[in-house]
């Protein structure tokens, strides 16, 4: 009995630690990104080692987390296969932010982003950075309590939904500066990546909520 | 005919239909389908609730199926004996090799009532006997379809809808895993010594063979079914409709529980029927959708009782011209 509870606690241990390090992921995008919107680029290399270093980690815990999960003979396959999915779709968002820096990474020396977008910029990279946060706690609360992950599962629609009217606000000023193709191709791309990030989260807010249905306890 | 060679025949027949209902036995179905054990943990239980089944329980029912379903003027003859086994046991594989389940008991009795009208005409059977089993042939499917259901209501309204979270949903169901094993372990025991009862049953109406030795064979040789064709049943209706530890609790409560007064009460039942009817229920219950090819099950049960007899009566002839 012991060993079973022993087992329990190291598996809830390293959700914990999982979800962390993706928040911390998230956060670290978020100051990257802040500071390359705003041309502040002295410590972007930094961070964006930071960002790597993160995805790295979420992947060392998650190969343990599976791996605990799996050896669990008593495990109810139902649970184990649903855990199994929502901590893969987890690390597949920091898959995604680390995309996203590697992208700017790349970026030419001298790439800057127009000036009257930025605030924007900024608003969406917020809206990110919340829309995760708002997912990882949602999937902290499907393992103690379902109501409330399924509310929160509409709060992440509702970040989703204003990320998807600011990523057309930008677009359409983005698109009249027919003068620089280069700079608005950088640009429309970056905010695609950000977008697609939230509306990654957002599907998996969405297969939790169907969860939360498909257990009765809602 | 010698003697010796009319006992060793019964013995392989006895057998056959035991190796059948073996392979045709889908109590584990529900462990197996809501995963609290694997195949092979499965039939590891099994084999040794069959043989304690059949020893321990066998005998009541054994003889209301030699003895209580022809008239008691009617003389059970080696013939009629060899041939109420061997159109059993044609069924019964037949049905396990595609893997339906089937009743083992209305074979049997399919088989007797064939062979009794036949040779005996109406009279040739105690109809009195016979209504009061088909009384709890229509009701044991029916109290299982319905037992189910409200079981199956009564523990949602009363406990799954106040489960909250993954971990209170853990807990809770590895509970059931433990309680809905030792409903299968009594189903299975009993179930065990009602359906031997079938493979000796018309054996024991002949007289002069010991009931034991036979229900010991008997109980082995459904153990041997068991590990070999056993699984296709198993498998087929574990997966006849969505199952969780709780909700296979629900549907092998009824099933149980009418098992175990049956046996007792020397009636020979289906645990088939009881359990397909109880997933049924299950499955209206919970309104999740159930497997196709529920009406290939149904058509199956339809049929065993006039396939059953008619075959009986087909093989009655080239059989009575070996005596």
């Amino acid at each position: 009995m012991k060993f079973v509870r022993k087992k329990k606690t190291d598996i809830d241990e390293i959700n914990n630690e999982f979800q962390e390090e993706i928040r911390n992921g998230a956060e670290k995008l978020f100051s990257y990104m802040t500071d390359y919107i705003d041309n502040h680029l002295e410590k972007v290399d930094e961070k964006f080692q930071e960002i790597i270093l993160c995805e790295k980690k979420c992947d060392r815990l998650k190969e343990k987390y599976i791996e605990i999960l799996f050896k669990d003979k008593r495990a109810l396959p139902f649970l184990v296969e649903d855990r199994y999915k929502i901590i893969t779709s987890l690390d597949d968002i920091l898959d995604r932010s680390e995309l996203i820096a590697r992208y700017i990474q790349v970026f030419p020396e001298n790439f800057e982003f127009f000036k009257d977008i930025r605030e924007d910029l900024h608003q969406l990279i917020k809206y990110y950075l919340e829309t995760i946060n708002q997912l990882l706690n949602c999937t902290l609360l499907m393992e103690t309590d379902f109501s409330a992950a399924y509310d929160l599962t509409f709060e992440v629609e509702k970040w989703k939904r204003k990320a998807f009217d600011l990523k057309f606000k930008l677009l359409e000023v983005v698109f009249q500066k027919t003068d620089e193709p280069l700079r608005v191709s950088l640009t429309w791309k970056v905010i695609g990546l950000i977008y697609d990030s939230i509306s990654y989260s957002e599907e998996i807010s969405d297969h939790l909520r169907g969860l939360v249905i498909k257990y009765p306890g809602k | 005919m010698e003697f010796t060679i009319i006992i060793i025949i019964f013995l392989i027949l006895a057998m056959l239909i035991a190796v059948g209902i073996g392979a045709n036995d889908e109590t584990f179905s529900v462990v197996y389908g809501s995963k609290i054990l694997t195949m092979r943990q499965v039939l590891i239980f099994a084999v040794i609730l069959a043989i304690a089944g059949a020893l321990l329980l066998g005998e009541g029912v054994a003889k209301t199926v030699g003895g209580s379903i022809l008239a008691s003027n009617f003389k059970i003859t080696e013939a009629i004996v060899i041939t109420v086994l061997l159109s059993t046991a044609i069924w019964l594989l037949v049905a396990s090799a595609f893997g339906l389940p089937i009743s083992t008991t209305h074979a049997t009795i399919g088989s007797i009532i064939g062979i009794g009208i036949f040779l005996g005409d109406i009279a040739g059977l105690n109809w009195e006997m016979i209504l009061y089993l088909a009384m709890w042939w229509i009701l044991s499917p029916v109290v299982g379809f319905f037992g189910t259901y409200f079981a199956y209501k009564i523990l949602y309204k009363y406990k799954q809808k106040r489960l909250n979270g993954f971990q209170d949903y853990e807990g809770y169901e590895k509970k059931f895993a433990f309680i809905v094993l030792i409903t299968i372990f009594i189903t299975a025991f009993a179930r065990a010594g009602n359906d031997c009862s079938n493979a000796v049953g018309i054996v024991v109406g002949v007289g002069d063979i010991d009931i034991s030795f036979l229900l010991i064979i008997t109980g082995l040789s459904l153990a041997v079914g068991l590990v070999i064709l056993g699984r296709l049943v198993i498998t087929n209706l574990g997966e006849m409709t969505e199952l969780r530890p709780s909700t296979a609790f629900a549907a092998q409560i009824p099933t149980a529980a009418i098992m175990l007064i049956g046996t007792i009460q020397k009636i020979p039942l289906s645990g088939s029927h009881m359990l397909v009817a109880s997933l049924v229920g299950l499955a209206k219950a919970s309104k999740t959708p159930m497997k196709k090819g529920l009406w290939k099950i149904m058509l199956v049960w339809i049929l065993t009782f006039p396939v059953a007899g008619i075959l009986a009566i087909i093989l009655y002839f080239p059989i009575i011209s070996f005596f």
